[in-house]
């Protein structure tokens, strides 16, 4: 972050800002660490502090990889079970899964400190 | 000029006259070769690669063949191009740590976006990036980078396990989430990445040559002249909105490299 601001991009500050009042900001539980990493996001990285993630562009398609990712996946394995066992429904049973399981992990990745 | 629009024009296709709309189809991306060599056949999407790659590399060349301090004519276009992708690409994924990786986005970015732009081009009129091996390529050369970045920074054994243990979850969910972590970051997203720059390429061309054909096929002494006119309308409109997704997609495609690097770098999942 301090090297954005060196570089006089005033676009930085309001960033940062969206930063702490995002969603993720809402969601996440006001624990300890919270303060800095808002205060200096990549001195936090630096010194290997696990930071909530900054939103960004990269981020709304990385959350859409994962629910494609989960489906795909889980309704692929349901969907290779339900041939072998001729239970059809296992299809989009893992579909329902995979996608469950793609929010949790959305919701561990990008919204929790 | 694509194959349909030949024939409708030449044969003076229109509405009350008998004739079918023509409607545009995949087939409109298929190229007879111009030329061959050594037994490769050469077809216009090949060549237009060449030429946006000629376009971008000549250009940059000229813009900082004697750079001055104060930039002048080409060399001040090619600054700001060149500081667009660093400031609104590069540093907010990377910081500027990561200004290593301006070359590559840069030319990404350019190549791409000339690329698409070949579609609204008078007498080119169609995007390389419609054709799925051009987003392919690029995205296998972003994909061998981001995994070498990541193997490299974090070792090979270290790079599969931050990817595969999200920090935060409890270890009994683990087996369930794991495999979604490797399955998106390594097929899902050079996947998607190729497939959204391909796709947005391909529906945009078939759109604008849908409402064009239309204009032609449409247009006699009736009322078909008002359908005409929509629908030229439309193409002029459409016509516009593609100048926004070109470059759109050109910016998500590089941002999303620039993004993946980040990420591979970093230890932080």
């Amino acid at each position: 972050m301090s090297s954005r601001m060196e570089n006089g991009d005033l676009w930085a500050t309001p960033r940062i800002q969206a930063a702490d009042r995002g969603p993720g900001g809402a969601l996440r539980p006001r624990s300890s660490g919270r303060g800095r990493t808002v205060m200096s996001e990549s001195g936090a990285r630096a010194d290997g502090t696990r930071g909530p993630r900054r939103p960004s562009e990269g981020t709304g398609w990385a959350v859409v990889s994962y629910l494609i990712g989960g489906m795909v996946l889980y309704g692929g394995i349901g969907w290779l079970i339900g041939r072998w066992t001729h239970i059809a429904v296992l299809f989009p049973v893992g579909m329902l899964l995979g996608m469950g399981l793609a929010l949790a992990l959305v919701i561990l990745r990008f919204t929790r400190s | 000029m694509s194959d349909v629009r030949a024939m409708t024009t030449a044969s003076g296709c229109h509405i009350f006259s008998g004739c079918g709309y023509p409607a545009p189809s995949i087939s409109d991306f298929y190229f007879k070769p111009i030329f061959t060599i050594g037994g490769i056949e050469i077809t216009k999407p090949m060549v237009l690669a060449v030429m946006a790659a000629a376009i971008v590399v000549g250009f940059f060349a000229i813009a900082f063949a004697r750079p001055k301090l104060v930039p002048r004519g080409a060399q001040n276009l090619g600054e700001i191009g060149v500081l667009f992708v660093r400031d609104q690409i590069l540093r907010p994924q990377l910081g500027k740590k990561g200004d290593g990786y301006l070359p590559f986005l840069v030319s990404l970015f350019f190549f791409i976006w000339i690329m698409n732009i070949f579609g609204i081009i008078p007498l080119i009129e169609f995007p390389a990036t419609s054709k799925f091996a051009f987003p392919v390529a690029l995205t296998a050369m972003v994909w061998v980078t981001y995994m070498t970045l990541g193997i490299r920074s974090q070792g090979p054994i270290g790079y599969f396990k931050n990817m595969a243990v999200p920090q935060g979850a409890p270890w009994w969910i683990l087996p369930l989430l794991s495999p979604i972590e490797l399955f998106s970051n390594i097929i899902v997203r050079p996947f998607t990445l190729s497939i959204r720059l391909f796709a947005n390429m391909l529906a945009g061309h078939l759109l604008l040559l849908v409402f064009g054909l239309a204009s032609w096929y449409l247009f006699s002494l009736s009322i078909g002249l008002l359908f005409a006119a929509t629908s030229f309308a439309l193409t002029i409109i459409l016509t516009g909105l593609e100048v926004l997704i070109q470059a759109l997609q050109a910016f998500i495609f590089t941002t999303l490299t620039a993004f993946y690097f980040a990420d591979a770098q970093e230890s932080s999942h």
